[in-house]
């Protein structure tokens, strides 16, 4: 974490700040801008009144665009305050201060003020819970905000920033005493240079308000029932849920999927693991659409694009069971290795990207080992049928089958010469199972190689 | 207990539960299936059918991604005059799934009989449900197996059918014993599962050591135990993974409210609480595997109310 004085920040190189459209909207210093919109380690240390005055300045210039000339300038933030439509968006603002984004599920439902009121429940052996914004160790992340023209003003609630005593605070915060009485009293005294001493009652008396109220009284939203007990069909006891993501959890996920994917790209070459970035499998879900501002400050900082696990459960069942396998030796099909469109899809896949390269390389042996598995379970169990009931197996695959069991001359360790043979025999087979369904020219040279390879890393140590 | 068999198959199903997990269906839905059909029974004979556990066995399994679905806006007409009639989108993945319905129920000997004789009109029945947002079709007829705790109907399954295994509690005591939070246990198992493992003994793996699961008595499958270490976790994840397929996978099992519950205008005259949903460790194997093993409690997953966590368990029903 970067601990900054306000003077540093004032000072840093200044940068320009521009909209979707390539139009410069404002220009701040880098530093003050990083620290304001909490999305970086930047840390702005407040101390005294002074400071908490010029950077309340700050806080307040920022919604203005064009930026003024000096970005503290305290006429210019009287100047933003006087006027009655602002005013109007700071109270609006305050009372949609939430712990969950109810607007992800579409932008244009009402912002709701949802507040977190539960007690922490302590996981146990009995109680495992899971993964919710309870058992997550993340600083709690509020969103705020209904719409576009309320999304300057947002840093002015929401900018973390240091205050005496070590402590991480918010000017929302600060609006009610339990914080810091010393530092309310600053902002107090500040809001009065600003000549804006009623709003400032009318926030702190808006804020108290709905911390007593906190949730709303209309249900909206997906809903489901949930019975509370096995008797609940008898005596008609559910409860209705509706189910709204967390903000912290959001923002926590995306952060951290990011965070490791800078990581991983600031290693060298070598160093790069082959699976690529250290995280799961994750997805990108659009939330929103091309609307986020309008969700607030939580979706809005993430670009209405949630980042989600990806529950990989394989695509077909290409293990077979036993019974299967037996049934295919006595029948005269055709052989036992099975090339699915999935296996000839992924080897097919143009790989453009290094690290998709990598996985590309590194999921391989898995793939082309699940296409042959039914031989390679047959030879490591022993098949069941006998050799002489076996009608028209192919050849190679029948050596390879039966060469280890107790009748065989040839028992034993595969030799180097039978597993060039059997590794070109599956390659071949992969090959033309590529030609025949996708009516193209197979796989090229180098990728050909490559399933030799695994091919014949498979057989040597299963032999 | 009883157990009802359905083979079934179904489109448009929604398997984006929450904006945290995409690729498989809820928990929730799961077990909201067997609940529909216990209310079935209960609608049609009057028989009072007690939900004992639901689980879900996969056959073939589709997955359309990136489907993008329009989200009806609650606007007012004056609204659509002012912000237009642009409702927002959101990703949502539908897919197929293809496999069998085990509902675990308890009745009364009389309802066994009335269920047994009307077991064709109960299916042209259960064709009406849905399944986790879904269509359901039944694709063969549905079996019924009475006096079955669940091993006989998952002996009646094909050996290939994979089915789904709350391991929740496994990512507790991971977190437990390493001393970290939810968030990281459940990203480092996730890694220990899905990694194929290149470097050491890639080929190891793919000697079919493991696909013998399909066929042999393992001893150690189902105890799996979570040891203190991390090399022993590196090693256990290995034997508990199934085949090719990586087992392990995020799960939306339920939902923690947020608020007490409160009466409002919702659905009916129940309570109502705003909820955010829980992600749970759930665990993909073979029912070859399965039937060998020790305990089967937990494939077969139960709703479980505890104020304010509404969750679906793999684990015995607590009466």
């Amino acid at each position: 974490m970067q601990v900054l004085s306000l003077g540093e920040t004032l000072t840093s190189k200044r940068r320009e700040i521009k909209n979707s459209a390539k139009k410069v909207e404002k220009v701040l210093p880098t530093l003050l801008y990083d620290g304001m919109r909490n999305r970086s380690d930047v840390h702005i240390r407040i101390e005294g009144k002074a400071e908490l005055f010029s950077f309340l300045c700050c806080l307040i210039n920022y919604s203005l665009k064009p930026s003024p000339d000096r970005i503290d300038c305290p006429d210019a933030a009287r100047d933003v305050l006087s006027k009655p439509k602002n005013r109007n968006i700071l109270k609006s603002l305050i009372s949609t201060e939430s712990t969950h984004v109810f607007k992800a599920a579409d932008s244009s439902l009402p912002a709701l003020m949802l507040r977190d009121t539960t007690d922490r429940v302590e996981p146990s052996e009995d109680h495992p819970l899971g993964l919710c914004s309870d058992t997550l160790d993340a600083p709690e992340v509020i969103n705020m905000g209904a719409g576009a023209h309320e999304a300057g003003f947002i840093p002015l609630f929401l900018c973390r920033f240091i205050i005496p005593g070590n402590r991480v605070a918010t000017i929302s915060d600060l609006l009610l005493p339990d914080a810091d009485a010393q530092m309310a009293e600053a902002l107090r005294e500040s809001m009065e240079k600003l000549d804006a001493q009623s709003l400032l009652d009318e926030l702190i008396e808006i804020k108290s308000y709905y911390l007593d109220m906190p949730t709303p009284d209309e249900a909206m939203g997906p809903m489901l029932l949930f019975p509370l007990h096995y008797k609940a069909i008898e005596q008609s006891a559910y409860i209705c849920l509706s189910p709204i993501p967390s903000a912290t959890m959001l923002t926590h996920f995306k952060d951290h999927y990011f965070q490791s994917i800078e990581a991983y790209r600031a290693l060298d070459l070598d160093e790069r693991s082959p699976e690529g970035a250290d995280i799961p499998d994750m997805e990108t879900v659009a939330i929103v659409g091309s609307q986020a501002q309008n969700c607030g400050s939580a979706v809005q900082s993430m670009g209405g694009i949630a980042v989600a696990y990806k529950a990989r459960v394989g695509f077909s069942a290409q293990a077979n069971g036993h019974r299967a396998v037996e049934r295919k030796l006595k029948s005269r099909l055709r052989s036992l290795m099975s090339v699915d469109k999935h296996l000839v899809s992924f080897l097919c896949k143009e790989t453009p990207y290094r690290v998709i390269r990598m996985r590309w390389e590194a999921y391989l042996p898995s793939m082309l080992a699940d296409a042959c598995s039914s031989l390679i379970n047959l030879r490591q169990c022993g098949p069941t049928v006998e050799m002489a009931e076996v009608r028209s197996l192919n050849t190679i695959e029948k050596n390879y089958i039966y060469r280890n069991t107790p009748g065989d001359k040839r028992a034993g360790r595969l030799l180097p010469a039978d597993i060039h043979e059997i590794a070109t025999y599956f390659t071949r087979k992969v090959d033309s199972s590529i030609i025949r369904q996708r009516r193209s020219v197979g796989l090229n040279e180098v990728r050909k190689n490559r399933v030799y390879m695994a091919f014949r890393g498979i057989l040597e140590t299963t032999s | 207990m009883n157990t009802l068999l359905i083979p079934f198959s179904a489109h448009q199903v929604n398997i984006s539960p929450s904006l945290h997990v995409t690729g498989m269906v809820s928990a929730n839905a799961i077990t909201g299936f067997g609940h529909a059909l216990c209310r079935l029974i209960w609608d049609m004979f009057e028989v009072k059918a007690i939900d004992k556990g639901t689980a879900l066995a996969i056959d073939t399994y589709t997955y359309h991604p990136g489907r993008q679905k329009n989200i009806n806006a609650e606007k007012k007409e004056a609204d659509k005059a002012v912000k237009g009639v642009g409702a927002s989108t959101t990703d949502n993945r539908m897919g197929y799934l293809k496999g069998w319905v085990l509902l675990r129920f308890e009745c009364s000997l009389a309802g066994l009989d009335l269920v047994r004789e009307h077991i064709t009109e109960l299916e042209d029945q259960i064709n009406r449900l849905r399944f986790a947002g879904g269509t359901m079709d039944i694709v063969q007829g549905a079996r019924l197996f009475e006096g079955d705790s669940g091993m006989k109907s998952l002996s009646a399954l094909p050996e290939h059918a994979r089915i789904i295994e709350d391991v929740t509690v496994d990512l507790f005591r991971y977190a437990d014993s390493s001393g970290i939070d939810y968030f990281q246990a459940m990203n480092e198992l996730l890694m220990m599962s899905q990694r194929p493992d290149v470097d050491e003994g890639a080929e190891d793996q793919a000697s079919g050591s493991e696909e013998s699961e399909d066929f042999e008595v393992d001893s150690s499958e189902g105890q799996w135990e979570m040891p203190d270490t991390l090399e022993d976790i590196g090693v256990d994840s290995e034997d508990m993974s199934i085949g090719w397929m990586p087992s392990l996978f995020a799960m939306d099992i339920g939902y923690r409210a947020i608020e007490m519950p409160r009466a409002r205008l919702a659905r009916g005259l129940y309570l109502h609480a705003y909820a955010e949903p829980v992600i749970g460790l759930a665990r993909i194997r073979m029912v070859a595997g399965l039937i060998r093993s020790p305990s089967i409690q937990s494939v077969f997953w139960v709703h479980r109310a505890n104020h304010p966590y509404y969750l679906s368990h793999g684990a015995t029903p607590v009466e």
